[in-house]
């Protein structure tokens, strides 16, 4: 929604004020209710897809293919189609890039080992059909709940096939699940004094910054940084906000795993 | 100045000349060229700067860093601007900022990851800039990273990110174009943090890697990198003070 000069100075007026008054009447640690559906699509290992309240619509799909660990480097590739912008374009590219090594970085590869020389490849798809607001925070919702889903085929063959030239032999209904740490990633808006969880757009519109932090293995980790919500408001702020954002998000964290795992 | 034109007003006659203080009673400098150029040491880093070496351009920096707790890392780094110039379309009230990075000699970084500093860079420059000043113009950064070395790794993403937040905030005193204060970052370990106004303010963080830091408050993390954002602004500031003294 277009604001015009007064009704955004009017919404940044109410969300420095203390508490913040933001326009849907949430907290500042509250999230917007989230809607998520999970394995739903027959071809593919996992899948979710997440509705938030204001109409922002993403669907992830997890596939996975078996190769040779010594020849392939990632075992996690990410790619993001946002509808309406181009591939090429700064957020799309940015997103991809950040999802891609937040997964590399916290996954432990080890847990996609097979035997000795093969691996699993997961490829994760990510499609956002409509976003109102930064969608950092829902894809990787989304893709919490599709790897959480994901089942991959049950190895009946020798897991030590190092002397052996033998490929890896799957059981043909079993499944597993799959097992790993995933990350996940909150974006948070700084307002004057105030942090606020979750900002939906007309919030972002007015922030003077963005905090990206990311929480994996039960403690925030790397990425955390500043990140760019709108261009007209954008201002410094003080590094107590930062340490505010990581002491929320300690706080929020396991409440959102619990939520998204029930 | 051309760069500095309120493009809300009608202008002058075209062949009107800039008011000329008479600046007899101030002695000339000898050696302006040498002056121009500085090399200053500071409790980290080497650090070499020099302005105005782009012609074409509004304003433009030449950086090289030489860190010396490693001797193998050395960041080379060229900025130019132009800007601000007329933008067409609908009428906007402030400048729009964009920054491109380019690697010049050998591409290393991958796409994305320049996309990310891109719009990192973007975001620090956003708060920074006083883009009311400059209506219906656009404002473009353009970064060349000539060469980058690090010990273990090809490259460090941080020093080369610290160096581009300098190199920016010399390029824009260069350009005369109006910045709220001398931005510059510090690094420590892997994380960088952008301060202005004294290191009160915090218009950029980045930390991508926590191996060597995460068992560490992020407080404490600014404050060191504070340390070193202060000993950058002072080379920048002293550099520029010299310069200025030597085109009096």
């Amino acid at each position: 929604m277009v604001m015009s000069l007064t009704e955004k100075r009017y919404l940044q007026e109410c969300l420095i004020s203390k508490p913040p008054l933001r326009p849907d009447g949430r907290n500042d640690d509250q999230f917007r209710p989230i809607e998520v559906f999970t394995d739903f699509l027959p071809t593919s290992n996992g899948s979710s897809k997440i509705v938030a309240s204001d109409g922002t619509e993403c669907v992830v799909s997890v596939k996975s293919k078996v190769v040779d660990r010594s020849l392939e480097d990632d075992l996690i590739v990410v790619d993001v189609d946002i509808t309406g912008r181009r591939d090429d374009s700064p957020l799309v590219q940015e997103i991809a890039s950040i999802l891609n090594r937040v997964l590399l970085l916290q996954i432990d590869q080890e847990q996609l080992r097979l035997t000795q020389k093969y691996s699993f490849k997961l490829y994760i798809d990510v499609l956002v059909l409509s976003s109102y607001s930064h969608p950092l925070t829902l894809i990787s919702f989304a893709i919490y709940s599709a790897l959480n889903s994901t089942q991959l085929p049950t190895l009946i063959s020798s897991e030590d096939d190092l002397d052996v030239a033998e490929l890896p032999t799957f059981h043909d209904y079993d499944m597993s699940k799959l097992n790993i740490d995933i990350p996940i990633m909150f974006t948070l808006a700084v307002c004057g004094q105030n942090v606020i969880v979750d900002p939906a757009s007309s919030e972002s519109d007015v922030a003077s910054n963005g905090i990206l932090v990311t929480w994996c293995k039960g403690k925030v980790g790397a990425p955390i940084r500043t990140l760019s919500l709108n261009e007209e408001y954008t201002r410094g702020i003080h590094p107590d906000r930062l340490a505010e954002s990581i002491r929320l998000i300690e706080i929020l964290a396991p409440k959102v795993l619990q939520a998204l795992d029930g | 100045m051309l760069n500095t034109t309120d493009r809300r007003r009608i202008l002058g006659p075209a062949n009107a000349k800039p008011l000329v203080f008479d600046r007899s009673s101030v002695p000339v400098e000898e050696n302006q060229e040498s002056a121009k150029k500085s090399s200053v040491s500071t409790g980290n880093d080497a650090i070499y700067i020099e302005n105005g070496i782009v012609v074409n351009c509004n304003g433009s920096s030449y950086l090289e860093v030489r860190s010396r707790t490693n001797d193998k890392n050395c960041t080379l780094l060229l900025t130019s601007i132009y800007g601000p110039r007329p933008s067409r379309g609908a009428f906007n009230a402030k400048a729009t900022l964009s920054v491109q990075f380019k690697e010049v000699t050998l591409e290393k970084i991958a796409a994305g990851q320049i996309k990310e500093i891109c719009t990192f860079l973007t975001n620090v420059f956003n708060a920074v800039v006083n883009l009311e000043r400059y209506p219906k113009s656009g404002i473009d950064v353009f970064l060349s990273l000539i060469h980058s070395s690090s010990g273990q790794q090809d490259f460090e993403l941080e020093s080369i990110i610290t160096a581009c937040v300098n190199g920016i905030t010399l390029a824009f005193v260069d350009a005369g174009i109006e910045i709220l204060d001398t931005v510059s970052a510090g690094m420590y370990k892997r994380n960088v943090t952008a301060f202005m106004k004294n290191g009160t303010e915090v218009v950029g963080f980045w930390k991508d890697d926590d191996e060597q830091s995460s068992s560490e408050n992020i407080l404490e993390i600014v404050e060191k990198c504070k340390e070193h954002y202060l000993t950058n602004r002072k080379t920048m500031i002293e550099f520029m003070v010299r310069n200025k003294n030597a085109s009096d």
